[in-house]
């Protein structure tokens, strides 16, 4: 495939590759962002070549999952940029996005956090599915399983995060019945 | 909420969570841009880098192997006496006892030559045997008289002892 159109079709997709790349990086976007970079570099330079075996959406987040990985194994090697990484994402965490009314902001937030607690690949499989619209096929080519294997955990996800999202409510409601005991019923 | 109501909740809320990574997702351009600028900055160094971490490695090696070998007896052996100063003479003594410590190097197997402490050894009995050659008594002096070189030297033909020059005390040391 020529460069120019491999950046063509890198364009078209970069919106939702950020998504992923997001979802791959535990939603941190500086993160997000260098490992984009190296993939595009991989990409245009030929490092990772599309064969035309899947789609090239599927293929392109298949590479961005596994430079993540890499990247995740780099960072683990080198505990100071785990640290830096750590701070840095506290810090985008607690700043990002100030101009959301805050009941929303509140609710992204609390999703986030469930999310967080999920299973890494739990996760991965729910935001493909969710997130990106792919079906459970499509996911399990990118995340390189078997697709037994991603109906299970996109089974155990979703039960999972039903869960989180349900303590949370309750968290939330047994609070403000102890903070307005009159008003509560 | 039943079972499917939960579902589309979640549909919704990764709805939200797209939109909005959406809304702060960077242009395109800009990251291919920056990932090129990033990538040819971090070329050099990186040769550079590996290339000087490679130099310091060798000559860490080259120095942790000059320090564990130790200097040769031999070696000092070897050098002139008119190189090493106005004291290589008292020093023969030393070498010679030290080359009698010594097997001769003839006789000397390859396989042995790195061994330091039979040679740590015969240095050190050799500045002992030494010391012990060379040692006076703090009270010799006190034996010598002014007569002494009178009494241990012969007159040459024709020499009267009143010739002999008196010892000044200096020339008993």
């Amino acid at each position: 495939m020529e460069p120019e159109e491999l950046k063509d079709l890198l364009e078209q997709h970069h919106k939702s590759s950020f998504g992923w790349a997001m979802a791959c990086c535990r939603r941190n976007p500086v993160d997000a962002e260098d490992l984009l970079q190296v993939v595009y570099l991989k990409v245009l330079e030929g490092k990772a070549r599309f064969e035309g075996n899947a789609t090239f959406k599927t293929w392109l987040f298949a590479v961005i999952r596994k430079t993540a990985a890499d990247q995740r194994r780099k960072n683990l090697a080198r505990g100071v940029l785990t640290l830096k990484a750590a701070q840095q994402w506290t810090r985008s965490d607690a700043t990002e996005y100030p101009d959301e009314s805050a009941y929303r902001a509140e609710l992204l937030t609390k999703f986030r956090h469930a999310l967080a607690r999920l299973s890494r690949r739990q996760r991965e499989i729910l935001e493909l599915v969710f997130y990106h619209e792919l079906n459970i096929q499509e996911a399990a080519e990118v995340m390189g399983i078997s697709l037994g294997s991603a109906r299970t955990h996109y089974e155990r996800g979703k039960k999972r995060l039903r869960q989180l999202i349900e303590e949370s409510e309750a968290y939330e409601s047994e609070w403000e019945r102890r903070k307005h005991p009159a008003t509560v019923p | 909420m039943n079972r499917n109501g939960k579902e589309e909740s979640i549909r919704q809320l990764f709805h939200e969570l797209r939109c909005e990574d959406q809304r702060h997702a960077p242009q395109f351009g800009d990251l291919l841009t920056a990932a090129r600028n990033r990538n040819e900055g971090s070329n050099i160094p990186t040769w550079s880098i590996k290339f000087a971490a490679a130099a310091v490695l060798c000559v860490l090696v080259l120095i942790t192997i000059r320090l564990s070998t130790p200097v040769r007896p031999q070696e000092q052996q070897l050098v002139p006496d008119s190189a090493r100063g106005p004291l290589a003479s008292s020093d023969k003594t030393t070498d010679v006892v030290r080359n009698l410590s010594q097997p001769p190097k003839t006789q000397r197997h390859p396989s042995i030559r790195r061994q330091s402490r039979p040679r740590q050894f015969s240095s050190s009995l050799a500045i002992a045997m030494k010391a012990l050659s060379s040692w006076q008594s703090p009270t010799a002096a006190l034996l010598d008289t002014p007569q002494d070189r009178m009494l241990n030297t012969l007159p040459r033909l024709g020499e009267s002892l009143r010739t002999i020059k008196p010892l000044s005390p200096d020339q008993f040391n």
